[in-house]
């Protein structure tokens, strides 16, 4: 089968006043039809801007220097702004993190929905207004009426985020590209979203590409997890095998990491912890971008950025996992 | 013995709404809040947005004016304290904020940061004050220099934190100290607070949104929802036998409820009620899985099980079957 999403050896950089930030080095990924895929990192990763690559929305002082972002086939990143219109809030669309600020504070959600309806499936007059009606029934609003007689600011953050993702939905995209979707909500509101996410995935037949900094978040709605470093994926696969045989130091270090409720009367313990910061990545690390936090590096990490190696069906960029050890 | 006592606290706000401000509306933020800390432990509070618990930590650390109650630390009462007792009070007792960028001061260097509060008390304001506290909380003689915006996350908030250590305070109210922060920076964050605990005895009282962080680092909690406790006790209590079903669901959320519990039929429907109108009886019993009649009634008192665990729900005990009964599933 086709990819959906293809991601080829993207190499991106960002001039600073500080001097070139090197954040992509070759990055490649893809992504099936239908397949939800977490991207997880910390902040810096990296993670937000190869969202951003995939609808060609990126900062002015971000220059991509080769490589090709395939939708169906087609390069996204060559693409003129006239192409790119049909393309993104149609075929691509996108779910931000915080809603309020998503949203168009002076104009009723009714305003915007309709926009939305409008100018993406071409519907008029009452036909419009049903269908975005429909579209708040999917996001499960309680009495979608009022909701669109609704200004942004009447809505909590949870029922915002359900009308973001009513217009994401909208166009019957082939992919959403959600970012922190659930990081400004309250955890009650998160389990909410997400089993609402799971629900439209079920129904719908699009593919989706969520950002988040919790493995526990992604953990819950993702086919696989790839894990970012430093502008790097460390570590792709399944969401099992990912969280529980994982294989790269980073992936280990970041389970690890989190803080667990105690078993019942258990003392109270210390975290194992990666020392240091994630890199500047203006002068990056040599080698593999982890090596200097890595417990377990040795004299090739320093010397030579990692390719990947496919093991139990995931793939890791470590030394660790060559063969000729 | 107690190092903090809190006594039926509450914070009201009069809102002004309506044409000419003319009509008034009472925003009961905190409401009635009683619980105690020991000397040398954790405390946890945990709620979501709107639960009031930033307010009661403004209370506690005399920040915000209580409209009612009483606050004790160390068995003296500090509710009114004014003047050069308040001011012996805020050595004692400092606070470390959410965001840490927001939190210091942009136009200062780390060593000045680090050393108001000395200053603001009239102490010894050495060098070596801030490079002891420095020490303390891992960070190097290099950053004395150094603005908050040429810090890390990680480190503006150690830095904050070293300035909430330099009066050697007896308690630290930290305020979601760490949901800015990054996974690796959290843990070493929270790895500093134990450690210092150990070394200086520090008591804390730490809220939390995200039961992961409380469950880690509390000895006792209570768990906050529309302005009052509805659920209190050891850490043991709390997590592993829940009583309410605002507890018991925040556990279903974070996937926390014991092996094989599906949490599903525990989740709560709809979000927090609007603080202008909150609904008549149980705060809770529009979202409640559990509710009953009674609960659209009357608020439910805090009653003891016993063992210092302490409860607000009329249905406690369909609360405790329904759980024992999806642990024998």
């Amino acid at each position: 089968m086709e990819p959906l999403l293809e991601i080829k050896d993207l190499r991106l950089v960002f001039s600073t006043e500080r001097g070139i930030l090197d954040l992509f080095q070759g990055l490649s990924l893809s992504l099936m039809s239908r397949e939800v895929l977490g991207i997880v990192g910390e902040s810096g990763s990296g993670k937000s801007t190869l969202a951003y690559t995939i609808i060609k929305l990126l900062p002015g002082n971000a220059r991509i220097l080769s490589g090709k972002v395939l939708l169906e086939g087609r390069d996204i990143l060559s693409m003129k702004e006239e192409e790119l219109r049909r393309i993104r809030g149609k075929e691509i669309t996108m779910v931000f993190q915080d809603p309020s600020t998503s949203l168009n504070p002076v104009f009723r959600i009714k305003d915007q929905m309709l926009t939305v309806v409008k100018e993406n499936l071409g519907l008029q007059g009452e036909v419009a207004r049903k269908r975005a009606l429909e579209l708040l029934k999917q996001v499960e609003l309680p009495d979608p009426e009022s909701i669109m007689n609704s200004f942004p600011f009447e809505l909590s953050g949870g029922m915002q985020q359900r009308v973001m993702i009513a217009m994401a939905l909208a166009a019957n995209p082939k992919l959403i590209v959600a970012d922190e979707p659930t990081s400004s909500v309250d955890a009650t509101i998160q389990t909410q979203i997400l089993s609402l996410l799971k629900k439209l995935k079920a129904e719908r037949d699009f593919s989706l590409i969520l950002i988040t900094h919790s493995i526990a978040v992604a953990k819950e709605v993702s086919d696989r997890i790839a894990v970012m470093y430093a502008g790097e994926i460390v570590e792709l696969g399944k969401v099992e095998t990912v969280i529980e045989k994982h294989l790269h130091p980073y992936t280990e270090a970041l389970l690890k990491s989190i803080p667990r409720p105690r078993g019942k009367s258990e003392m109270k313990r210390m975290l194992p912890v990666v020392p240091g910061q994630v890199p500047d990545l203006i002068s990056p690390p040599s080698g593999c971008r982890f090596h200097p936090r890595c417990p377990y590096a040795m004299d090739i990490c320093k010397a030579e950025r990692p390719p990947y190696f496919n093991k139990d069906g995931s793939l890791v960029m470590c030394w660790l996992y060559s063969e000729e050890r | 013995m107690s190092l903090l006592k809190v006594e039926q606290l509450k914070k009201h706000y009069i809102m002004k709404e309506g044409l000419f401000n003319r009509k008034k509306v009472e925003i009961r933020a905190v409401d009635g809040v009683s619980f105690e800390v020991r000397e040398g432990t954790t405390y946890g509070i945990a709620g979501e947005s709107g639960s009031g618990k930033s307010t009661l930590c403004m209370c506690v650390a005399r920040l915000l004016e209580p409209t009612s109650g009483k606050l004790y630390f160390d068995g003296k009462e500090y509710t009114h304290a004014k003047g050069e007792e308040l001011r012996r009070l805020r050595a004692e007792i400092q606070m470390v904020f959410q965001n840490p960028l927001s939190s210091l001061d942009p136009h200062m260097v780390v060593k000045d940061i680090v050393l108001e509060p000395v200053r603001a008390q009239g102490k010894n304001d050495d060098e070596s004050v801030a490079l002891d506290a420095l020490e303390k909380v891992g960070l190097s003689r290099s950053v004395m220099k150094m603005y908050p915006h040429e810090l890390s996350g990680g480190m503006a908030q150690r830095v904050a934190i070293a300035r909430a250590l330099t009066l050697r305070p007896r308690m630290l109210i930290l305020d979601e100290p760490t949901s800015a922060l990054d996974a690796s920076m959290q843990a070493q964050v929270l790895n500093l607070f134990n450690e210092l605990q150990r070394e200086m005895k520090i008591t804390y009282l730490l809220v939390s949104h995200d039961l992961s962080v409380i469950g880690h680092m509390c000895d006792s909690m209570a768990v906050m929802y529309a302005g009052r406790i509805v659920e209190m006790g050891s850490y043991d209590q709390l997590f592993y036998e829940p009583s309410h079903p605002y507890t018991l669901a925040l556990l279903a959320s974070a996937r926390f409820l014991p092996e094989g519990v599906n949490g599903d039929k525990f989740a709560l429907r709809g979000e927090m009620p609007s603080p202008r109108n909150p609904p008549v009886g149980c705060t809770l019993h529009p979202r409640c899985p559990f509710a009953t009649d009674v609960c659209h009634v009357n608020y439910p008192d805090l009653e003891a099980l016993g063992n210092g665990h302490f409860v607000a729900c009329h249905n406690k005990k369909n609360v405790t079957e329904a759980l024992e009964i999806a642990r024998r599933i």
